[in-house]
């Protein structure tokens, strides 16, 4: 599903050179619920934005389901993004000034290869499986914190995507908020097969996944 | 006394045309500046439309939209503004020389109205050739890079 070969990250600043991933090789295999833990500043966020085609590699490829990401063309990596990789942040990450709906068919709508009206369906199905058929019509201000997250997971998966990123994405909520979404990314997993990869310092919630990535300055850890 | 009348028109208008030239290009310089601005304050968002999949152009194409709706909407109460101020020197100015049997000639209401359109078209082009550089630079940062933006 992932394949990782001598990754790394470079960060150029007006202090110098910051090397934030020194080389990492690493397998994740279809239907894996794997977390990936780490100090602040380890390179964690920063892996996960490789594997993400959201940053370039300095060295090194990623494939994911045999496609080399960072060897396409910007417009083809877009296409890749929003049809076979979801992304949960760590902060509310939708779009403020549209509805709830609005924000889960938008990677729907983003591709052209889908008319609106089944793009709108399929967001309110995504809404109906997470609980929030609700708040469809809702606006993100008007929706509690939890419900929000769920909202990005749904407009995560609205795609199918094949991959889903998690970037801390319980790091602002309560215990019980926390524990739901742990939840529904481990039913996601289950019964819809996805590959899940989720950023943690939290290693309480790291335990409650398939396999545990140590990363310690850049590197993977033993 | 013709030819004098004239030259001074000619000279006129050459200077209204040069002011109305600085204008546009001192609005399509605002335009920018303010656009890169708004482009600064929702990196975050732009970042986030990216990674799920809004190719580069899609997100130029949005800006440049926005920008060009925003001063269209500006142009279209600048000619409101424009018309009730031409009614207030129709019933002072004008009235006035009416009275003294000196006629004033309108341009008609349809060539009114087509300058009128024609300001707004140009506002609007003028607001999205302003917005276009800082929307080609914000398309041309990484993803990532616009997400970690504060915002």
């Amino acid at each position: 599903m992932l394949s990782c070969v001598d990754l790394a990250k470079t960060y150029r600043s007006e202090r110098g050179e910051i090397e934030a991933v020194k080389g990492i090789d690493i397998e994740v295999r279809p239907g894996e619920f794997a977390s990936v833990v780490g100090r602040s500043g380890s390179g964690k966020s920063s892996f996960l934005a490789m594997i993400g085609g959201l940053s370039r590699p300095s060295r090194g490829t990623v494939r994911i389901e045999d496609t080399d990401i960072w060897s396409l063309t910007d417009d083809r990596l877009a296409n890749f993004r929003n049809r076979r990789i979801g992304f949960v942040y760590q902060f509310a990450s939708l779009l403020p000034t549209l509805r709830i709906i609005d924000n889960v068919a938008l990677p729907a709508l983003l591709d052209r290869a889908q008319d609106a009206a089944s793009a709108y369906q399929t967001a309110a199905e995504s809404l109906d499986q997470l609980g929030l058929s609700d708040y469809i019509d809702a606006y993100p201000a008007e929706i509690s914190a939890g419900e929000q997250r769920r909202a990005v997971i749904a407009r995560a998966l609205n795609n199918s995507p094949a991959l889903l990123l998690a970037d801390e994405p319980t790091s602002d909520l309560d215990e019980e908020t926390e524990r739901r979404i742990m939840d529904q990314f481990r039913n996601l997993n289950r019964e819809r097969g996805v590959t899940l990869i989720m950023v943690t310092h939290n290693l309480r919630l790291a335990e409650l996944t398939d396999r545990i990535i140590h990363i310690a300055g850049g590197r993977l850890a033993s | 006394m013709l030819t004098s009348v004239r030259q001074g028109l000619t000279a006129l208008l050459g200077g209204v045309l040069g002011l109305m030239a600085i204008m546009f290009v001192s609005t399509g310089l605002m335009v920018s500046v303010l656009f890169s601005a708004i482009i600064t304050e929702r990196r975050r968002e732009l970042g986030l439309l990216r990674a799920i999949g809004a190719r580069r152009k899609q997100i130029v194409g949005m800006l440049l939209m926005e920008a060009g709706l925003a001063t269209a909407v500006g142009g279209l109460a600048g000619c409101v503004l424009g018309l009730l101020l031409m009614r207030v020197y129709e019933r002072s100015l004008v009235h006035h020389l009416d009275s003294m049997g000196i006629p004033f000639l309108w341009l008609p209401a349809g060539t009114i109205g087509l300058i009128a359109v024609a300001c707004i078209v140009l506002t609007s082009l003028i607001g999205a050739a302003g917005a276009l550089y800082p929307a080609w630079r914000a398309s041309r940062l990484e993803p990532y890079a616009l997400i970690r933006s504060e915002g």
